[in-house]
């Protein structure tokens, strides 16, 4: 595994405050784990379906968070994915979770069972019983120099990059219209079908990879909010990790109890940037626009639904650069000192070819006003430059 | 440590009465028990909205006549709401209410709100395109995620039922039937309130992985006011 791909990883899950008032318990979860034999990791959400046609879907939740991570530690430390493509490694995933999860699903509903009722006999569950524990998955572990985020359902997967960009994962708002309670769910009967995994080029300056239920999202007023709560726990987690916890379950209950309502849960997943690997490291800045990574995806076979631009960090650089004040350089003053005897020469020539007087106030201060335009207009049109290149 | 400029917001839940004010209306008091219906059904929303805190509750009317216009318009929160009494007249331009309704959903809908609830109240049949708003009201993303009832009030044989089913197409529920002003009062009672439920019940999923089924919550039984027959 890429030693790049290394994260710092935090969680929390809070009950949500609807849930609270009604009773109910939470029914989002989460689980990530360290390979402790070869490096590796693995990480997963779910939410559970909150009506009342899912009343296990907090059991649901639970298993599916554990069948992903233990199935996604397995697959890439056996290298078996090594020679196939990204379809074959999304049908691969979806057939072993699913097919994890309704084991899984089904001892638990057969034990349950014969607590209530001993000696009943053990038979199939059927598609109605496995809508009791519908629940959405999302998850995410490392592979070669990428990082695998696989979802099935609405939960929500943003990646936020070093230079401050940010990019929403999520690809069932992508693939419908975002509105509304409907999901996709592990609990069809073509759940595999719903199935999306994306690539995502992490490259060498770091960045954090949120996984969150909709929870968060939906107590947020819009994406700029979005953005403010990404861009903060970057901050956080590269500044001080161990604070990250703390601060994100106290986060959370104040979403779900202001906000939705609903359950919240979150995984940050922070890649430090590798400062020698990194050619340049993008100034902080509020200006979004240049994505640094590039991601491929695969949703149903469909290998072409969304490809991403690849910008490089150089480009962002130079960019960044063109804007930014630097310190004069001492060697730069015998340069400076010479371009400005030019422009003197450069101001009496032209007033001695005109004919007029050079020296006068008004004279003066007519050309040091044109030429203050000029410099002006060149300003904002290396600025509207740079901002083109950045949208 | 609070995260800076964050924003937090509770889930809009857009509530819409859809009023047939037409002159049959004015018939056997059925615009004042419309009214009164309506009054009555407030206290309750109050308290639908009180139990779920996360969910900012905005009332809508429209009435239909010989022209379609917003009663109450833009919303307002149910907790200041007060009813303003309605008067019957003219005919049942059904399709142009729906077109507008149709129009609030495409423009002034946040994306992360609740499903909005339609509550549609008429004796009769339409007199305009009605159809043709309901295909629209169809193809727009959240007219079909709506929790959509319809109440037909007066004589069973004067309700154009088969306008009121297709106005409730995808739910699980029939239209209702208010045949005096209790039946109507306990209809639009529940309509408000359990609609309201419904629609911040939390994320579901159909068989298909496509459709949000609202399961049929029971009615509750109607005390028949004798003296009171539309």
């Amino acid at each position: 595994m890429d030693t790049r791909l290394q994260p710092r990883i935090c969680s929390a899950s809070v009950r949500g405050n609807s849930h609270v008032l009604r009773d109910i318990p939470n029914q989002d979860s989460s689980c990530y784990k360290f390979s402790s034999s070869k490096g590796s990791w693995a990480a997963a959400i779910a939410d559970g379906h909150g009506s009342s046609a899912h009343p296990r879907s907090d059991v649901g939740s639970r298993i599916a968070v554990k069948c992903a991570v233990d199935i996604l530690l397995g697959y890439i430390e056996s290298n078996e994915a090594n020679s196939i493509g990204l379809e074959e490694m999304r049908a691969q995933l979806a057939e072993r979770m699913i097919q994890a999860w309704r084991d899984h699903i089904s001892e638990y509903h057969f034990d349950q069972k014969e607590e209530q009722e001993p000696g009943s006999s053990v038979q199939e569950l059927s598609d109605r019983e496995f809508i009791l524990y519908g629940t959405t998955l999302a998850f995410a572990a490392p592979y070669k120099d990428a990082i695998l985020l696989g979802s099935i359902g609405d939960s929500d997967g943003f990646w936020r990059s070093e230079s401050g960009l940010v990019r929403n994962l999520n690809l069932f708002e992508n693939d419908g219209d975002g509105i509304g309670e409907e999901t996709h769910s592990l609990c069809l009967r073509n759940a595999k079908k719903f199935f999306t995994l994306v690539a995502l080029q992490v490259g060498s300056n770091g960045g954090t990879l949120v996984l969150a239920t909709d929870g968060v999202k939906k107590s947020l007023r819009n994406d700029v909010d979005l953005n403010n709560l990404l861009d903060y726990y970057h901050g956080l987690a590269a500044t001080d990790q161990e604070a990250v916890e703390d601060d994100l379950r106290a986060q959370l209950e104040e979403l779900t109890t202001e906000g939705s309502g609903d359950d919240c849960t979150a995984i940050v997943i922070h890649f430090p940037c590798d400062h020698e690997g990194a050619k340049h490291v993008a100034e902080e800045t509020s200006n979004k626009g240049i994505e640094a990574a590039s991601i491929s995806v695969l949703n149903n076979g469909n290998s072409d639904s969304l490809e991403a631009e690849d910008q490089s960090d150089g480009e962002e650089s130079l960019d960044v650069a063109l804007l930014k004040k630097k310190p004069l350089s001492p060697k730069k003053i015998p340069q400076i000192v010479l371009v400005t005897a030019g422009l003197i020469l450069l101001i009496w020539a032209m007033a001695a070819m005109s004919k007029r007087p050079i020296f006068t106030t008004k004279y003066l201060t007519q050309t040091w006003l044109e030429m203050k335009a000029r410099v002006l207009s060149k300003t904002n049109l290396i600025m509207k430059k740079a901002e083109c290149v950045r949208r | 440590m609070p995260v800076p400029n964050l924003q937090i917001a509770k889930r809009r839940l857009n509530f819409y009465y859809i009023l047939d004010v037409s002159g049959s209306m004015g018939a056997n008091g059925r615009i004042q028990a419309l009214n009164q219906s309506v009054r009555q059904s407030i206290p309750r929303m109050v308290e639908a909205a009180q139990s779920s805190p996360n969910a900012e509750l905005m009332i809508h009317a429209i009435t239909f006549g010989s022209n379609a216009k917003w009663h109450v318009y833009p919303g307002i929160p149910i907790e200041s709401f007060v009813w303003q009494d309605l008067s019957a007249g003219g005919a049942t331009s059904m399709g142009a209410a729906v077109g507008k309704v149709c129009d609030d959903l495409e423009t002034n809908m946040p994306s992360r709100s609740l499903p909005p609830v339609l509550v549609l109240v008429s004796d009769g049949h339409p007199t305009d395109n009605f159809d043709q708003s309901l295909a629209r009201l169809a193809q727009t993303p959240w007219g079909r995620k709506a929790v959509r009832i319809a109440i037909g009030m007066g004589p069973r044989h004067e309700i154009d039922w088969g306008t009121m089913e297709r106005f409730m197409f995808d739910m699980d529920l029939q239209p209702l039937h208010a045949a005096n002003s209790a039946d109507l009062a306990d209809y639009i009672r529940w309509a408000s309130t359990v609609a309201v439920a419904a629609s911040s019940a939390g994320s579901s999923t159909g068989e298909d992985g496509s459709a949000i089924h609202m399961s049929a919550p029971p009615i509750p039984p109607t005390v028949i006011d004798f003296g009171d027959v539309f």
